[in-house]
């Protein structure tokens, strides 16, 4: 039996036995991925995962059921099992889920060559390459750990509910990332990047997925070899480039104003927000510069889908406009509660997870600035490029982000001086309300975000503009 | 035929169809899983996974390759294993693999793996749950959250070179966290594999929880600078745990751990005694062998502040010229599929002599820190880290839990925390939870000298 067929029947059954909603979403993933250390291969998989994701609401409970079986009698006993959870949950409170249309529709990633038209060997010799120009330009000293990963993922979606909503979907995601460890004059460095965009062999075979390699071990050897470190009795201006834009984008912003958190519903797990406390349209969480946009509509992005997991319809959100906290990540189950429409948020990461509110591509917007605009009028600063290590507080309030190529800017230009580990330790308010100018342009960082428990990783951008200035940045944290 | 018996069937068919080509282990579970999630102290979602997963693991000429199939049916296990092959073929051998093990020893014997009555636990699930939010509640919470899990699996496996064994487990992990108000919190945490005192023990995470919640009221910002820290096992677990999972020749092959070079070496007082232990009494980790068939053990990793040993699989264990400490694991690397490499199981500290009030005793500044989370490396290879404290946490004053503070970042470095180690409590509790995902028996820590930074504005 086809699994349209065997979702239709899965939400007939829950209606039949009382449920007020019934969703059963069907995903079937091929997921291929090759790992190599200094060339050698260290592991590889070809694993294909296929099941339904039940969620049944009765009763004013929601219930989650997997199943890997596509058995009729199987999913209808999931079913009946997802609508018996749901009434033993007892609520005073009962759940519901905001209205939204009715949809039946396919979306898909547009591929030029799908993954499964290249075999392993050539996936793998792919990769091999980056080992072969790496070892060209660095010996075994300079570069002693090299750690590259090439992931091919591809999924069949469709998503049928009791309301009549029939979402069918094929997705397809490359992505590489990398592992360098640089030993240089001052020390040794490591560095972790990932690229990543939903599209097919394309993704691999472009020039730029050997070059990101070669650039990130230049720049990460650059910094074992000359970064200093260099100590700022006062504050100083701040330019942080695309991928700290990106992360702060992710943490500071896109974290804080998911709304599940914000109700509360993460208290356990990924915490709550400091967005708890303020106004949504009013409050204003930084300056004028400051616009945070997430948007899973982007092509080719690392975070693109057109549909959410609920069939939801996508749409850009913002989440800060011009400092004003704007937008919250709904799905229909948050939607409900603050009496909204869902935007389309709602993500799982496999069929066994259920879905809730998650981030896509979330990136600051870019201001009309060049870059040399952001750096001319600087007396001393520091050019922040990338970072390594970074967190922040279950409130994402508190946040670090410790710089890794990092340059002193000196008198209107960035210099060759480079700084070793210079740390951002911000709060999220302080961070955006120091931000005075965005520069044009836009590029994007592949990631994995981690949120839930069982926890769910789901593929995100982390992006920003070229550049973004920050004013009297005391770096460092504060130490004793 | 039973549900056992079913899985049993095709593992041994899957064995069948990939050690035809090489070297083959294949690993079925039958899954059973229940979670319970709570906020704003009421039942938001109560999920069920029921799953048959077979993990195989194949070496064709020194190629190697792993899948997982999700509910197998002969059909669909022969096509996949086919795949596999044909995949596996297209690669390049790999240094890593040097064969499976080849002798085998009887499995070990592990107390309190599995407790029958997990089988009608989901009726009585909510009950129970809700009993643990009201000890939380009269402890002064005002709202609570939480997350809990309970299984049962049913594991076979099935090696190339003839091993075959099975076992029965259950298992719950409890994470409940308390509110008194956004930012005054409190977390605690039960876990085990028998029921006997699942009731207890929830209660106790519940009270602890809303007790650290009522405490925290009125945190300020906390003063950065260099503290004596007591650590929570929760926090100590997290910390000093992340040090101990270094112990493993993989992860300094992969440039994960700073403990290179430093076997023999003094790292910590004589005091600290660590190992890894398979075979712990209701451990989460435990089991009696491991993936590839050699039964789990006691392994002394350090002893008396010495670092005296590594965590291995066969293969790991021929790279060194040692043998096999039964730590084989089919485990995810950072992203992507899954390898078999060495893994740790339970890590357990051995205990100190320390009430928890003595550990409070010092007349230095001290900070006693309740649960935290984002464990991130500036360098791995170092041990250069910093990690957030979440939950109360509170300033030592004369010798009692004094003034809450709030904001601070534990900013250090993993081996010189070990080193600076000067207190251990007497009780051993047994944390995992999100941010501690390998099961570590570990008492309330004492550590000199941490430096806590905060943010600049």
């Amino acid at each position: 039996m086809m699994f349209h067929d065997v979702a239709q029947q899965g939400v007939e059954y829950g209606a039949k036995q009382g449920a007020d909603y019934v969703e059963l979403r069907y995903v079937q993933t091929l997921m291929e991925s090759f790992l190599t250390r200094n060339g050698d291969i260290i592991s590889a998989g070809s694993t294909e995962t296929e099941g339904i994701g039940i969620r049944a609401l009765a009763e004013g409970g929601m219930s989650f059921v997997a199943t890997a079986s596509l058995a009729k009698g199987d999913v209808e006993k999931a079913v009946q099992t997802a609508v018996r959870l749901a009434r033993a949950s007892r609520r005073k409170t009962p759940l519901a889920l905001s209205e939204e249309p009715v949809i039946q529709t396919h979306w898909e990633v547009p591929v030029e060559t799908p993954f499964t038209e290249i075999p392993p060997d050539t996936k793998l010799k792919r990769l091999l390459a980056v080992e072969k120009e790496l070892t060209k330009i660095f010996d075994a000293t300079a570069l002693p750990i090299r750690t590259a990963l090439l992931i091919a993922e591809t999924s069949k979606k469709y998503i049928a509910t009791s309301e009549g909503t029939r979402v069918e979907s094929d997705y397809s995601l490359g992505r590489l990332a990398g592992r360098l460890t640089a030993k240089g004059a001052k020390g040794t460095e490591q560095r972790y990047f990932s690229r990543g965009a939903a599209a097919g062999w394309e993704f691999f075979a472009a020039p730029q997925f050997i070059e990101t390699f070669i650039e990130e071990a230049k720049a990460v050897h650059r910094v074992a070899d000359q970064a200093k470190p260099v100590a700022f009795d006062k504050p100083v201006d701040v330019i942080i480039g695309p991928e700290v834009a990106g992360i702060i984008a992710h943490e500071n912003c896109g974290h804080p104003s998911e709304a599940d958190r914000i109700q509360g519903r993460e208290g356990a797990n990924a915490g709550e927000s400091f967005w708890m406390d303020i106004d949504i349209g009013t409050t204003r969480v930084g300056s004028t510069a400051v616009t945070v946009i997430d948007d899973p509509t982007l092509l080719r992005s690392g975070g693109f889908y057109l549909y959410d997991d609920e069939g939801v319809k996508a749409r850009p959100r913002y989440l800060i406009k011009e400092g004003i906290a704007n937008e919250l990540f709904h799905d229909r189950q948050t939607a409900a509660r603050a009496g909204v429409h869902s935007n389309g948020s709602s993500r799982a990461s496999a069929y066994d997870r259920e879905p809730i509110p998650r981030m896509a591509n979330t990136y600051i917007a870019a201001g009309d600035y060049t870059v040399e605009e952001l750096v001319e009028d600087i007396r001393l600063g520091v050019f922040i490029d990338n970072f390594t290590e970074w967190n922040i507080d279950d409130r994402r309030y508190q946040s670090k982000y410790t710089g890794s190529l990092a340059r002193i800017i000196r008198k209107g230009e960035v210099t060759d001086e480079y700084v070793r580990r210079p740390v951002l330790e911000l709060t999220s308010r302080g961070l955006f309300e120091s931000v005075d100018a965005c520069a044009r342009g836009f590029a994007s960082e592949q990631a994995i975000c981690g949120k839930s428990d069982p926890s769910q990783g789901i593929p995100v951008w982390t992006a920003g503009p070229e550049a973004v200035r920050m004013r009297r940045i005391r770096l460092g944290g504060v130490q004793a | 035929m039973t549900k056992s018996e079913e899985t049993q069937s095709l593992v041994e068919q899957a064995l069948k169809v990939a050690s035809r080509h090489g070297e083959a282990v294949v690993r079925g579970q039958d899954i059973l899983r229940h979670q319970i999630r709570i906020s704003n102290s009421e039942i938001d979602i109560f999920k069920q996974w029921r799953s048959r997963v077979l993990a195989v693991f194949v070496a064709v000429d020194g190629r190697i390759g792993t899948t997982e199939i999700i509910d197998p049916t002969p059909k669909s296990l022969q096509t996949r294993i086919d795949h596999l092959i044909s995949f596996v073929r297209g690669l390049q051998p790999t240094p890593l693999f040097s064969g499976l093990q080849k002798e085998f020893r009887s499995p070990s014997k592990v107390e309190q793996l599995y407790d029958k009555r997990i089988r009608e636990f989901p009726e009585r699930a909510p009950e129970v749950v809700a009993a643990s939010l009201d000890e939380a509640q009269k402890a002064g919470a005002k709202r609570t959250a939480g997350s809990f899990f309970f299984d049962e699996i049913v594991t076979d496996l099935s090696t190339s070179e003839g091993f075959r064994g099975d076992y029965r487990a259950s298992s719950y992990r409890m994470t409940l966290r308390s509110f008194v108000d956004p930012e005054s919190s409190g977390q605690g945490i039960a876990v085990g594999r028998v029921l006997n005192d699942i009731e207890a023990q929830l209660s106790r995470a519940g009270r602890e929880s809303g007790e650290i919640a009522s405490l925290a009221v009125g945190g300020k910002q906390g003063k950065p600078g260099t503290y004596d820290l007591v650590l929570h096992p929760t926090v100590a677990a997290s910390i000093l745990g992340a040090l101990i999972k270094g112990a493993n020749p993989v992860q300094i092959l992969m440039g994960n751990s700073p403990l290179k070079d430093r076997i023999g070496q003094q790292l910590g007082p004589e005091t600290v005694t660590i190992w890894d232990d398979g075979t712990i009494p209701n451990g989460l980790g435990s089991a009696p062998f491991d993936f590839e068939g050699t039964p789990t053990q006691r392994t002394q990793i350090i002893r008396k502040g010495t670092l005296e040993q590594l965590v291995h699989n066969t293969s790991s264990s021929r790279m060194l010229q040692t043998k096999s400490t039964g730590n084989c694991q089919l485990a995810q690397f950072f992203i992507g599929s899954k390898l078999m490499i060495p893994g740790p199981t339970n890590i357990v500290f051995k205990q100190g002599e320390q009430s928890f009030e003595e550990l409070l005793e010092p007349a230095r500044p001290t900070i006693y820190v309740t649960s935290n989370w984002y464990l991130r490396y500036t360098s791995a290879l170092e041990g250069t880290f910093s990690t957030i404290p979440r939950d109360g946490m509170f300033l030592i004053e004369k010798g009692e839990i004094g003034q809450p503070i709030q904001k601070l970042r534990i900013t250090d470095n993993l081996v010189r925390m070990l080193g600076a180690i000067d207190g251990l409590g007497r009780e051993v509790r047994q944390i995992r939870w999100w941010e501690v995902n390998t099961p570590t028996f570990i008492p309330f820590i004492r550590i000199r000298d941490v430096s806590m930074t905060a943010a600049t504005q």
